[in-house]
């Protein structure tokens, strides 16, 4: 019915309740998506603690197709394949005014990561690079899908943090892979719902004056007046779709034995807005995916 | 600080079967499955689907605590008619 770029409105016709309610579900919190998890902090001087940078940091949506990378489990190393790495140096000079962080001062570091970890070893080996706090086989600049695209925030005047004149942050950002139901901040949808479609019946004919107080109760205007000829009018109902069920056309007396609401049984009006990893109708056909895989996974167990 | 982890909800963990099967002692042509790591989004499936098939007396779907990350489905056939994978 409505495809944007970030949201989509569409019809599901002949399926039921609890098929629309699965995929609901698997739209909030199934689907994958990258978000920040891990926050190595170097500097941080503002008055907004650690914690809470990195929470706000990791609600910010990147604009990435989380189908290019992989899990990153507890025991693996991080490495071009499964992790993001961002960078964020912000450092407000003495003397000059209270600068706002936004989201588009996350730099995208497409070589891994920069800080340097502290090894104990006094005798390293010499080796020429030291060690760092991601393994980078390659740099992820090579992929072909991040050369038309890098990898930004998707909106970049999200509101990160304040800074005071001589306050500094310095920080390096790990995204990962994950899915909504470990934590929220890995949904791909800001919201996904459904509702059925509402069915305004007409139990008797209304006509002229009654047709006429009827259309002019319904403040979203589901009725229509058509004209029968003869100087005749009768009350039809036009836009069903539109209706709220505000039961507007039902107050006072004997409307409810001329007017019925009811909703379709099997008729749902799914909207999907998505926070702008993937477009909505890709979101759609990966959660058909994963209820597929969901049942083959309990068939396949059962026998 | 008792909550168990957030990954518990849908990694099986090792040792335990995803699917199990137990037959009702007090009625006959009923059994009980259990599905470890999943929740309404399958249960609820599972449960209308079974609906649909004429020979299925009873069809329903359990979680029996919120924080036990399993389902419990049971199905109550007639004369043994030996309904099983249903879904498909």
């Amino acid at each position: 019915v409505r495809l944007n770029e970030d949201d989509m409105e569409f019809d599901m016709i002949g399926i039921d309740a609890a098929i629309a309610n699965s995929f609901r579900r698997i739209l909030i919190a199934e689907l994958p998506t990258m978000a920040i998890e891990k926050v190595l902090i170097a500097n941080n001087t503002s008055i907004i603690q650690d914690e809470v940078l990195a929470h706000r940091l990791g609600l910010v949506p990147i604009r990435v197709d989380p189908r290019l990378f992989d899990y990153l489990s507890e025991n693996d190393q991080p490495n071009e394949k499964n992790t993001v790495v961002f960078k964020l140096h912000v450092q407000c000079k003495r003397g000059s005014p209270r600068i706002t962080v936004k989201s588009d001062a996350l730099k995208w570091l497409p070589n891994g990561s920069e800080l340097v970890k502290e090894t104990r070893n006094a005798t390293s080996d010499s080796s020429s690079k030291p060690e760092t706090y991601t393994y980078f086989g390659c740099s992820q600049e090579t992929i072909p899908e991040f050369v038309k695209n890098p990898i930004i925030p998707k909106y970049p005047d999200i509101i990160v943090a304040k800074l005071g004149p001589g306050q500094e942050i310095e920080l390096e950002a790990h995204a990962v892979k994950g899915i909504g139901k470990t934590h929220a901040k890995w949904s791909p949808v800001a919201t996904a719902w459904y509702r059925m479609l509402p069915e305004v019946v007409l139990l008797e004919d209304i006509e002229d004056d009654l047709a006429e107080e009827l259309k002019s109760k319904c403040p979203v205007n589901v009725f229509d007046i058509e004209d029968l000829g003869k100087g005749r009018r009768r009350a039809t109902v036009a836009r069903p779709r539109a209706c709220t069920l505000c039961r507007e056309c039902i107050r006072g007396d004997d409307w409810e034995k001329r007017v019925a609401l009811r909703r379709v049984k099997d008729h749902f009006i799914f909207t999907i807005e998505s926070t702008g990893a993937l477009p909505p109708e890709v979101l759609f056909t990966e959660a058909v995916k994963i209820l597929e895989d969901k049942c083959e996974r309990v068939i396949t167990e059962l026998s | 600080m008792n909550a168990p982890d957030r990954y518990e909800r849908f990694v099986v963990p090792e040792g335990t079967k995803k699917v199990s099967y137990e037959r009702d002692t007090k009625i006959i042509n009923a059994a009980t499955f259990t599905i470890e790591r999943e929740d309404h989004t399958i249960g609820n499936i599972l449960r209308m689907q079974l609906h649909r098939d004429e020979n299925v007396l009873f069809a329903g779907y359990k979680l029996p605590h919120p924080l036990q990350y399993k389902i419990l489905v049971r199905v109550e056939v007639e004369k043994h008619s030996r309904g099983l994978l249903m879904p498909v």
